[in-house]
């Protein structure tokens, strides 16, 4: 057996294959704090909510705390704050002493309990960004010795490479080859592979959740308000400009594809590689999902000076899922290679 | 030196202190506290009386005992199980007065930035550590927890393409 991980900032996307299908298991990656107090932990229970109780503090974790976080809000609760055991890509260091108890539950009720001994889980892991000071080192570390304790074999996968490896783009007859972008709540994270190898990689901070700060700023809407109305309301072939939120998202989408396009050209211009054959480019992540984002990138695309000819825009099969399927098939190579050694 | 030590199974909060003593816990309270803070603490005395926490060696004015010329033992003496205790104490306060001392677990992400990856790695290690340290100070009331769903993927043929990569590579 071996397992997937996708360790995202706003979901965590466990995977197993099981006979013929691939079983995924997604929660979001959120809880929310609340004082233990007379029939509090009681009433949560028989809510069905899910808990850690950490000293004498409840967490509610996942979807349910969404739940709870809006309905104490509604009734004028002013501690009920949805909060996020990561942040960027990486542990979120405002929440940092709660943050690895609560990881360390989220990614046990993801994954489970190993199925045989020492099982293998491979999890993403982004790459350094190059536009902060972030280190994701003591992130992947963290997550190392969580799935160890949880007693895994854990081996850290680069996010963008595991998409790689579950779309499968070519270059000429190369399989496994050209450039994958994970665009998460936290991080993008661009990797080019050659024949599986990862030959440029990195990632950049201000994704989603900065897109969503920075509208929040301009409409004067609240950042989940305008989260709310990226997932159901916005369509880039068909923007209301008079409509502040959808016309900053529009705006910022567009300047977000410009940075990673521009920062990609200039990372393969060092590199000083040469490839005969046009590059196919593959999109996977929550941040890609909103209606018309494929047209939207390539009319971006079209705009860009590149230092190597496009073969296409290729969306991932499952955006949500795609990079905990790349480390799940990562994951069954290596316990592969495990029993034959 | 006032260690006391938490002897029940759940934690205990010295309210006026602000801080919790995770069960069966030793905790070196000057260490934490001026001596002042401790000595004056009325929900320290509250939890000692109700035998919630013990002390272990609160150091005491009383005059230092006149010491008394033994003979040694012609033959070496099995260790007492009370003096293993000792060792024993003594070990984990030296460990916590190390992570005090470095304050590596109450620093921030960022503030971590500047270590190199060995130390990254011996501090998420050590942090690790501390969670599973205290799992009786996390409790959960679920075992799986998250949406699932099934999905016809081409797993091994993704797989076959990845081996044969490998061993082209090889």
């Amino acid at each position: 057996m071996a397992t997937g991980l996708d360790a995202g900032t706003m979901f965590l996307v466990g995977s197993r294959q099981e006979e013929d299908n691939v079983s995924y298991v997604s929660q979001r990656n959120c809880f929310m704090t609340i004082s233990e107090g007379d029939d509090v932990e009681e009433m949560l229970t028989s809510a069905g909510a899910k808990i850690v109780k950490i000293g004498n503090k409840l967490n509610v974790l996942g979807e349910d705390a969404i739940v709870f976080s809006n309905m104490l809000s509604s009734f004028g609760a002013t501690d009920a704050s949805l909060k996020r055991p990561m942040r960027d890509g990486v542990l979120n260091s405002q929440e940092e002493k709660n943050s690895i108890a609560v990881l360390s539950s989220l990614i046990e009720g993801v994954i489970g309990a190993p199925r045989s001994e020492g099982e293998i889980c491979v999890f993403s892991a982004p790459s350094n960004p190059i536009n902060s000071e972030k280190n994701n080192v003591f992130h992947s570390a963290m997550l190392t010795q969580i799935l160890s304790k949880l007693g895994y074999t854990p081996i850290a996968l680069n996010e963008a490479l595991s998409i790689i490896y579950a779309e499968n783009p070519s270059m000429g007859e190369m399989p496994m080859s050209g450039i994958a972008m994970s665009l998460g709540a936290g991080q993008v994270n661009v990797c080019m592979a050659v024949r599986g190898y990862p030959v440029v990689e990195f990632s950049m901070v201000g994704s989603g959740d900065y897109i969503d700060q920075q509208v929040s700023v301009l409409s004067g809407k609240s950042a989940s308000a305008v989260t709310k109305i990226k997932e159901t309301r916005l369509d880039f072939g068909n923007i209301d400009y008079g409509d502040m939120v959808l016309a900053g998202l529009d705006i910022h989408y567009s300047e977000l594809l410009k940075n990673i396009l521009k920062n990609f050209a200039k990372k393969f211009s060092e590199s000083g590689n040469t490839y005969d054959h046009p590059v196919e480019i593959v999109v996977s992540g929550g941040t890609a999902k909103p209606e018309g984002f494929e047209q939207k990138f390539n009319e971006i695309l079209a705009e860009m000076d590149l230092p190597f000819e496009v073969k296409g825009v290729r969306m991932a099969g499952d955006l949500m899922n795609s990079v905990s399927k790349g480390c799940l098939i990562k994951a069954m190579q290596a316990e592969k290679k495990k029993q034959i050694s | 030196m006032y260690i006391v030590k938490n002897t029940g199974t759940f934690p205990v909060m010295i309210r006026d202190l602000n801080l919790h003593i995770a069960g069966g816990k030793i905790v070196d309270l000057d260490e934490l506290f001026k001596a002042d803070t401790v000595r004056k603490s009325v929900d320290l005395k509250r939890l000692i009386k109700q035998e919630k926490i013990k002390e272990i060696n609160k150091e005491t004015q009383a005059p230092k005992p006149t010491p008394v010329f033994q003979k040694p033992s012609s033959r070496p003496q099995e260790p007492q199980v009370e003096s293993k205790i000792l060792v024993d104490l003594q070990k984990g306060l030296l460990e916590i007065k190390d992570m005090l001392r470095s304050g590596v677990l109450s620093q921030s992400a960022e503030e971590k930035q500047n270590y190199d990856e060995e130390t990254l790695k011996r501090i998420a290690d050590l942090q690790v550590k501390n969670l599973s340290d205290n799992t009786e100070n996390v409790k959960k009331n679920f075992e799986q927890i998250g949406q699932s769903t099934k999905a016809t993927e081409n797993i091994d043929q993704l797989l076959g393409v990845l081996d044969s990569l490998d061993e082209k590579g090889d």
